[in-house]
């Protein structure tokens, strides 16, 4: 973290429109339909974070790298560029800007190993086209390299703010023991206080399940485009409003909203009863909590949606069976939506090979298209940026 | 052309650029104008292509942190435009830098000068502190001064954030003679209080117009530093035998170093000592250095535009050295540096006009 939000280059330049988003993909609709670019979406996410556990990236860099991604394409099309380069740079610099460097050889010969094994070909192993990259990719992002995440929003929200974040007080001496303990006290203090802090607002307390649901959903709205349309606040607010939901519905009695025991009971039973009815409102804590924030509901709710719409296609995309990530209740709550969908489109398969092959043909297409001097109304692909993007 | 690159043209379109005034490893420096207005700035030109191994860290944190950072002690960065295969950062253009300062001998310093020029740096530090970020290179040569007298920070090649907890850093920076005694003991976890500490340091040299702590290599700067002020005891800096590099120095007593700066009066003599602890955790952090009595004290600070500059030219800034991942960034060896280091802070005493002038001693 570095500077405020409020005068960062993310929250003055990088939150766009919905109608940004799509006029950014407009070419590459010529090629592909919504859904599949969606897909391609989450492919590409998908293989920044292989290439990232590669290079031994933690999470934070990972999700740089993808917002970097994203950022890219909202200047540029796929069928225009080589992705698989685009996304190694990403990789290569979200590491730099997140102190964990990584030698551009080493990106190399990892991000050539890791698109062998999902059987790309597309992608030039070459540290010289991957430095050029860099420099494009640089430019496109306007040299704005920092990126508000919204872990720290869900930590801080949740009471769960590591013990230095945000405030400075202190240097830590690993080897210091005293140091150590003075903090560990400090912090249980603080978690204390939070805890007594009945009316605490801006703050929930959710349990452990919850939160690593949270967790596990900020990991997968990278898979979307939400980190484009809504500040990193929103996007954790929506993700501990989903959660919240899930919690109730799952297990309402274990769902450790601050409330006293007859609350819960009530709760309980009138979760019961709207879940039989088949409407699932947040507990009172929980939308209590909600509304404490100045924030647009409507906008929390869109953002909502954005993420929720994500499972069922990324569970057409890639049967979750294929991912080793842990669901749990997510995968339980889109289940039924995901049936109805399979049953729909069950005859269009779209998975990590089709993608593989649409973006050679996309970009393939792109090539003919752009050398046709017929193509009417296209004229827009430069050729120097087409040269100079490395385009194979 | 696409969207970006006729962003990029209208933005390098803005700006002329003049003559050459500096070079550095990675960067050469430019005079520039901004054509609209006239303005002066000065473009450093970062020389992307012939980096086989990607962009240099040192650059990349610097357009990183400028791009965010905006404070009127902080050198702005108005623009950033490419060329080829070029970065060129848009910087404000300033006349000078603290050192250049500190060595004419021609100019007399006002204890209400140091106090303006240290209450300049405090206010730049403490806003970089409060948004998370290490500056971790400060030194009179980074600190710039624009003709209207305000004093800027500059050079964030080193800079990094620390918001999270407990990751570890490399303790090989900050230039030796303005690092703190953690660093040279090796310590991996550190805070703000390094930036204070050299904020000390430039303190006590901006009284005695020497470096105070000039060490020549990283075990003779902790003997200096211990030779001064004392080697610390286990009272003094809990935990600090227990760092990485901790090793014996040889024993010298308590020493009242304070007396030696005693013309900057009873509060800034505090100051220092505040600011130059041994232990980290008690070192003042930027904003309660602000709120030290020194600054509410008498005298009142000059008013930058009143304060004094060099009437010389202004001479080529040195770049920062190519800093490779880890390595010690030392820029020691510049001329006019080795030059300073020859007279040894005892010499000083003697002669009235060197030194800061005596109001209260």
């Amino acid at each position: 973290m570095s500077s405020s939000f409020w005068s960062s280059s993310h929250c003055h330049h990088w939150l766009v429109t919905r109608s940004s988003v799509a006029a950014a993909r407009s070419i590459d609709l010529r090629y592909a339909t919504p859904r599949q670019i969606y897909c391609l979406g989450i492919w590409f996410a998908n293989l920044i974070q292989k290439l990232g556990k590669k290079l031994a990236l933690r999470q934070i860099p990972i999700a740089t790298a993808t917002i970097f991604f994203r950022r890219f394409y909202l200047k540029n099309s796929y069928c225009e560029t080589n992705p698989y380069l685009v996304l190694a740079a990403c990789c290569f610099v979200a590491a730099k800007v997140e102190e964990t460097p990584v030698h551009i050889k080493t990106v190399v010969s990892e991000a050539k190993l890791m698109f062998q094994e999902n059987n790309i070909k597309l992608f030039p192993a070459d540290p010289h086209k991957l430095g050029e990259m860099e420099f494009y990719l640089l430019e496109d992002l306007d040299f704005h390299l920092v990126i508000f995440h919204p872990y720290r929003a869900l930590w801080s929200m949740t009471g769960r703010e590591p013990a230095d974040s945000g405030k400075f007080p202190q240097s830590r001496v690993e080897e210091d023991q005293e140091i150590k303990k003075r903090e560990a006290d400090a912090k249980k203090k603080r978690d204390e206080e939070i805890r007594k802090a009945g009316s605490g607002e801006g703050l929930i307390e959710i349990n452990e399940g919850a939160m690593q649901i949270c967790q596990f959903m900020l990991n997968d709205t990278y898979r979307t485009e939400v980190h484009l349309l809504y500040p990193p606040y929103i996007i954790a607010l929506a993700v501990i409003c989903i959660a919240l939901g899930l919690a109730t519905v799952s297990n309402p009695a274990q769902s450790k909203t601050r409330s006293s025991s007859t609350q819960q009971n009530t709760l309980a039973q009138s979760t019961s009863i709207s879940e039989s009815l088949g409407i699932r409102p947040p507990s009172t804590e929980a939308a209590g909590f909600l509304a404490s924030f100045n924030v647009s509901l409507p906008v929390l709710l869109a953002c909502v949606q954005d993420i929720i719409v994500l499972y069922p296609i990324w569970e057409t995309f890639e049967p979750s069976a294929a991912r080793n990530q842990p669901q749990g209740p997510l995968a339980a709550a889109t289940a039924a939506v995901q049936k109805d969908k399979l049953e729909v489109e069950g005859e269009d398969k779209f998975g990590p090979e089709e993608a593989e092959a649409l973006v050679r043909r996309m970009i393939e297409e792109r090539v003919v298209d752009v050398g046709h001097p017929d193509d009417a109304g296209v004229g827009t692909m430069p050729k120097l940026s087409g040269k100079k993007r490395g385009r194979q | 052309m696409d969207l970006a690159a006729i962003e990029n043209q209208r933005r390098a379109d803005r700006w002329d650029k003049g003559i050459k005034i500096g070079e550095g490893t990675f960067a050469n420096v430019y005079k520039g104008t901004e054509k609209a207005t006239g303005r002066k700035v000065a473009i450093k030109k970062i020389k992307v292509g012939e980096m086989k191994d990607g962009l240099d860290m040192t650059a990349l944190r610097e357009v990183k942190f400028l791009q965010e950072l905006r404070h009127p002690n902080i050198i702005a960065l108005l623009d950033v435009f490419s060329v080829k295969q070029n970065i060129n950062l848009v910087l404000e253009f300033l006349d000078t830098d603290l050192e250049a300062v500190i060595r004419d001998k021609a100019l007399i310093f006002q204890n209400a000068d140091i106090k303006s020029w240290m209450a300049m740096s405090l206010r730049g530090l403490e806003y970089i502190h409060r948004n998370g970020v290490l500056h971790r290179d400060l030194k009179p040569n980074n600190l710039l001064i624009a003709s209207n007298g305000e004093l800027k920070i500059a050079d964030f090649g080193l800079a990094r954030e620390f918001g999270d907890a407990g990751s570890r850093m490399t303790c090989q920076v900050i230039t030796r003679w303005y690092r703190p005694p953690e660093l040279l003991f090796g310590a991996r976890y550190y805070s703000a209080a390094v930036d204070i500490w050299s904020i000390g340091t430039i303190f006590v040299e901006l009284i005695l117009r020497v470096p105070f702590l000039a060490g020549d290599t990283d075990i003779d700067q902790l003997k200096k530093t211990f030779h001064a002020m004392g080697t610390p005891t286990e009272q003094d800096w809990p935990g600090h035998t227990k760092l990485p590099d901790y090793h014996e120095t040889p024993q010298h007593p308590k020493n009242p170093w304070w007396n030696m700066i005693s013309s900057i009066g009873k509060e800034g003599q505090d100051l220092a000592r505040e600011l130059l602890r041994f232990d980290p955790l008690q070192r003042l952090s930027a904003v309660t250095a602000l709120h030290h009595e020194y600054f509410t004290a008498f005298p009142r600070p000059t008013p930058p535009i009143k304060l004094p500059k060099p009437l010389a030219e202004l001479r080529p800034r040195a770049l920062a050295p190519d800093e490779t991942q880890g390595k010690p960034i030392l820029s020691g060896t510049e001329n006019g540096v080795v030059k300073r280091k020859a007279e040894s802070p005892s010499t000083l005493g003697l002669d009235g006009k060197r030194i800061a002038r005596r109001l209260f001693a």
